[in-house]
């Protein structure tokens, strides 16, 4: 991996760049709104959303030996983390040349980020001796905005881009800046339910919508407007847009005493707790718990930020997948559906 | 799936209270010693009755007879214990009833206060013919 320094508005900054088949396009990848180069390259540390809501609840647990019964609830808390696959794993697995980056104002409006791609872009431009448009802008989030204006008003190095995948990315706007009040209202009624653990879950969210990012991309707002006004989709370049349809993030798992716990053994000390993992009746799985306030936090219409009809483009070709905002990060069905469009052919993995 | 707390298995709950079943006599003949605190008797020489027992587990025994009059519900084991250790016992040498003529009956009673925190648990087996 090289650590590449360049100047951005007076600050020092780096890029992260493997490289790869020079025959193979460059992907640039491009995180969202309070994200960071750890989501494309490190989920499991940011966003750290990679809970295991599918496999199996744990089995019962051997407490031991105690002198008094057990009863009642031992423990609450969310899934397992599970071991996923970077976007940059993914491609360089394939041998792409991958560049990844902190975005400045990850949490603020696009201008700065925009600027700054387009200083990035002319960087890599030059260290990858480009004689003809071989990057690819893989984007997930906010970084699909990122890469629209960028197209629209950096034609120069834009012209050395080949295609645009856009992962979630709410090209029409996201809701839930408008509906945050009744988001934080019904989260907290969850929380009154539940606990603390609610906010270990879904806590990062509200902070999210109250970001001056997110207000920026609410549907119809003035950004999104004007991004709209005279688009249209540069010569050469091909579009690819993914939606997700899944708002679950994770379960809330209580676990309590099992019922033999509280029986008393012929022994020395005479009862024997085990304890066993339930999923929390009424709270659990999140955030299919709370109410359908949008599209955006509705089973089979969002992926808990974005709504899937409203990460489309009308020059892109569209595809949906049963997957939540964060898995748009790992999922290896879709990391194949990408690869595919690259010119790979990578089996999906259903263990996984 | 999984919201539902699990109903339990009777069969099992046997099974595993048999499984770390602990004979006292023998034990304490193994170790050479009956602790002081303990007080040991035998069934067979003094059968468990009716005064030996918390009033709850004597009507618990009366409901199962009375449930099945044809059959014999004989008091084999007792124990009491306090805060976890046996300080009362009255049992033999001789091992659990097998599943099909075992019946188990248990209270747990506790007490709280700033100075002190006690549980007293008993324990009865009963062999059903």
């Amino acid at each position: 991996m090289e650590v590449m320094q360049y100047t951005f508005d007076g600050e020092a900054r780096t890029l992260q760049i493997s490289e790869g088949d020079p025959n193979r396009p460059v992907v640039v990848l491009l995180h969202g709104t309070s994200g960071n180069r750890h989501d494309m390259m490190d989920p499991a540390t940011n966003p750290d959303h990679n809970f295991d809501h599918q496999s199996p609840l744990s089995p019962d647990k051997d407490i031991g030996w105690r002198s008094y019964p057990g009863i009642g609830i031992t423990d609450v808390g969310l899934d397992a983390k599970k071991p996923v696959r970077s976007w940059q794993d993914a491609l360089e697995e394939h041998g792409f040349s991958t560049v990844a980056y902190d975005q400045v104002d990850p949490e603020g409006l696009l201008e700065r980020p925009v600027r700054e791609l387009d200083t990035v872009m002319m960087i890599l431009i030059g260290r990858f001796r480009m004689i003809e448009p071989r990057f690819v802008l893989l984007a997930h989030s906010r970084g699909g905005l990122l890469v629209r204006s960028y197209l629209k008003t950096r034609p120069r190095t834009a012209s050395w881009v080949s295609h645009v995948i856009t992962l979630h990315s709410p090209h029409d706007g996201s809701r839930l800046a408008n509906v945050a009040n009744s988001l934080r209202d019904a989260i907290d009624t969850l929380e009154s339910v539940a606990g603390s653990v609610v906010d270990d879950a879904l806590g990062w969210l509200m902070n999210l919508v109250d970001t001056d990012a997110y207000r920026e991309l609410a549907v119809n707002s003035p950004f999104l407007v004007d991004l709209r006004q005279g688009e249209a989709p540069v010569p050469g370049v091909s579009y690819f847009t993914f939606g997700g349809t899944s708002v679950r993030y994770t379960r809330i798992i209580v676990w309590h005493y099992t019922l033999g716990s509280a029986f008393p053994q012929w022994h020395w000390p005479p009862f024997f707790h085990r304890t066993t993992a339930v999923e929390m009746p009424i709270a659990s799985p999140i955030a299919d718990s709370l109410p359908n306030l949008t599209p955006e936090v509705s089973e089979g219409s969002g992926d808990l930020l974005t709504a899937d009809s409203n990460c489309r483009l009308p020059f892109g070709v569209h595809t949906v997948n049963q997957v939540n905002h964060a898995e748009a990060l790992w999922d290896r069905s879709l990391q194949s559906q990408v690869l595919r469009i690259l010119g790979v052919m990578e089996e999906p993995n259903i263990w996984q | 799936m999984s919201n539902e707390i699990p109903s339990p298995d009777p069969r099992k709950m046997l099974g595993d209270f048999r499984q770390s079943y602990t004979n006292f006599p023998r034990l304490w003949k193994t170790e050479g010693r009956i602790p002081e605190e303990v007080k040991l008797r035998s069934a067979k020489d003094s059968p468990i009755t009716e005064a030996d027992l918390p009033q709850e587990l004597w009507t618990l025994l009366k409901e199962a007879r009375a449930a099945s009059p044809k059959r014999s519900f004989i008091p084999v084991k007792f124990m009491n214990l306090i805060n976890g250790r046996p300080v009362q016992v009255v049992e033999d040498e001789e091992g659990l009833p097998a599943e099909e003529h075992l019946l188990v009956l248990g209270r747990t009673l506790t007490m709280n206060t700033c100075d002190e925190a006690r549980i007293s648990t008993d324990i009865l087996v009963v062999r059903v013919d």
